[in-house]
């Protein structure tokens, strides 16, 4: 019984979760160019209750937007680790998912997954509006069905990530 | 114009390109004379300070870019220096901004800037044991392979 209780609780809260996400307003790469517009009246992403917000402890989604370099990811581990439970991460453009145009760069990481819990990729150098707005609605099926779990994956696997971060950043911490 | 009086003042090359552009070129030891020169010139702002390897000739060409916003005209400072043990004189106290161009210039080519008390210290690389990376013998390609993991196709199409 008891059991049922916590299921249909948190199937509740997810629920509730998945209506009010807030973006950690962190731009990475060139592909953040595409946000302002998703923010603003045109594609206004505020219809489903998804805001840009200033700092980690109050938002729930990091968006990765393109490529990320040493300096940058140590700054983007640091800023996702303080971001609170439950909390989701978009790896957005073809940076982030293989290195896009810069995969023989000295400095860019080249597959964001083994750094930190990515949820979901957007594909495209640079992904459009339509695809982010997209991609907003597929993370909330995501949550809604549970499925949207790379917080907890972190924590069960951390050594793993920490491994790989040690292996690019050296000993930082 | 007062661009053709420059030669006066400037020991080296002084090559009128177009209306508002000029090319200079000096010794490595008249840089800082010349800059000089060319800030009384009106030439008040500093755009750029970059460097070129020239590999086949094992020399570095540092490049500096001015701006006069009074004559609207760009003055292209090169000088070429070996590329063994590559130092140059910091033009700080001429342009203050030129210090973080002269901490890139140290990153990025090796090339020690004298008198620059930040140069050498890490600026946008961290965790950097190799060749600095715009030089054309680093092998870009080859540190990306061996330092950063890849995605490999196969894994995706389960
Ligand atoms: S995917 Fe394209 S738009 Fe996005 S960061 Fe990379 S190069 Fe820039």
């Amino acid at each position: 019984m008891d059991k049922e209780i916590e299921q249909g609780y948190n199937e509740i809260l997810e629920s509730l979760r998945k209506r009010s996400l807030w973006i950690l307003h962190y731009c990475t790469g060139c592909g953040a160019i595409e946000l302002p517009p998703t923010m603003t009246s045109r594609y206004d992403m505020g219809r489903f209750g998804i805001v840009p917000f200033v700092t980690p402890r109050q938002s729930d989604i990091l968006i990765v937007t393109g490529y990320v370099n040493i300096k940058t990811l140590r700054r983007i581990i640091t800023s996702y680790e303080q971001m609170l439970d439950p909390k989701y991460v978009i790896g957005f453009g073809s940076c982030s998912i293989n290195g896009g145009i810069y995969w023989d760069s000295h400095s860019v990481i080249k597959k964001l997954d083994s750094y930190m819990p990515v949820d979901l990729y957007i594909a495209g150098c640079m992904p459009r509006p339509e695809a982010i707005i997209h991609s907003f609605k597929h993370l909330m099926e995501l949550i809604d069905t549970g499925k949207a779990d790379g917080y907890r994956r972190y924590k069960e696997n951390y050594d793993f990530y920490r491994k790989n971060q040690r292996k690019v950043l050296g000993k930082w911490r | 114009m007062e661009i053709e009086r420059l030669n006066q003042v400037i020991r080296g090359t002084v090559e009128v390109k177009r209306k508002q552009r000029v090319d200079i070129i000096v010794d490595n030891a008249d840089i800082v004379s010349a800059l000089h020169s060319l800030k009384l010139f009106g030439f008040n702002q500093l755009t750029l300070v970059t460097a070129v390897d020239w590999i086949e000739e094992q020399q570095f060409e540092v490049v500096y870019v001015l701006y006069s916003n009074a004559q609207k005209v760009v003055a292209i400072v090169k000088a070429r220096i070996p590329r063994e043990n590559p130092e140059i004189e910091t033009i700080e106290d001429l342009y203050p901004n030129a210090n973080k161009y002269e901490v890139e210039l140290t990153e990025m080519f090796g090339i020690k800037v004298r008198g620059n008390p930040d140069s050498g210290k890490p600026f946008l690389l961290e965790n950097w044991h190799d060749l600095p990376p715009m030089r054309k013998d680093f092998d870009s390609i080859k540190y990306a392979t061996e330092h950063y993991e890849a995605r490999h196709r196969k894994e995706n199409n389960d």
